[in-house]
């Protein structure tokens, strides 16, 4: 069990590594004084979606080619 | 063991079935932009090709498995890259609809920042907060003397009152409150107020006609 959540906090620190400097970047699109509470408000929601995510089922290789086809 | 070996065997015709579809639909697999950025992995694109041009149900499956894993990070990924995208102009939305629902937030401009106006809602509010009781501790220090006067009839005459008597004029006549006002913070009736007030006036005219 512990194993699982550490796995998952891993999983999470990836994500989040990736999309920081894009956060960065699309938070100038508001007024200065909003710039905080937006990158705050937007975290949250992006943590409450990657736990989601997170849980569901993948396809493999095969089943994702084939929903190309 | 035989119905296992059967089902083995139907695994791997599915399996050979799917790599023979793949090869088929190669061109259409190699423009989709995930499996793209999969196969620019080195050992990704090696057991690919491998499983491709040799049949390889091995490879098949490892990369089955390769694949999972770089999906459920990748997939993620893609999702929320465009919720970036999206979120500062819904929040930009929901941060002006709030301004213009709540008007009382008090540093903000009266006119939405329309013109160049820099009245604030502030300004525009008048100032109820300040009770009797305020004004009465202000004025501690002088407790014998609430009005300044140049009528020296006047002074005397004023001298001789109550202490609640000139609280209420000047209550009333100085700050503008009115009977019921300065009866709440008396705890009496705007009546009773009203009454004493006439009172007052009437022995300040009273001690004046004396002297």
């Amino acid at each position: 069990m512990k194993v699982v959540i550490i796995e998952k906090q891993q999983n999470i620190e990836l994500i989040l590594n990736q999309l920081e400097v894009k956060i960065r970047k699309h938070v100038k699109q508001t007024i200065l004084d909003e710039r905080e509470d937006l990158s705050q408000d937007m975290k949250m929601k992006i943590l409450e979606k990657i736990d989601v995510l997170l849980d569901e089922e993948v396809p493999g290789f095969v089943e994702f080619a084939k929903e190309i086809f | 063991m035989r119905q296992s070996k059967s089902k083995e065997n139907d695994v791997s015709h599915c399996c050979k079935k799917d790599i023979e579809k793949i090869k088929e639909k190669l061109p259409a697999l190699l423009g989709n932009s995930v499996l793209k950025e999969f196969l620019e992995e080195g050992q990704n694109r090696k057991d690919f090709y491998e499983m491709v041009n040799n049949q390889d149900e091995l490879s098949l499956r490892k990369l089955d498995k390769q694949f999972k894993e770089f999906y459920r990070i990748n997939r993620i990924v893609r999702y929320i890259s465009g919720l970036i995208k999206r979120y500062p102009i819904d929040y930009d939305k929901r941060v002006k609809l709030r301004n213009k629902r709540y008007q009382l937030i008090l540093d903000k401009p009266v006119n939405n920042g329309k013109d160049d106006s820099a009245i604030c809602m502030r300004d525009m509010i008048s100032d109820r907060k300040i009770e009797p009781d305020d004004l009465l501790i202000e004025k501690e220090e002088h407790k014998n003397l609430f009005f300044d006067t140049k009528n020296p009839f006047l002074y005397e005459a004023l001298k001789k009152l109550g202490l609640k008597q000139k609280e209420i004029l000047y209550l009333y006549y100085e700050k503008g409150f009115n009977n019921k006002e300065i009866g709440e913070r008396f705890g009496q009736t705007e009546q009773n107020i009203s009454y004493w007030h006439k009172k007052t006036i009437k022995e300040l005219q009273q001690y004046m006609a004396i002297n």
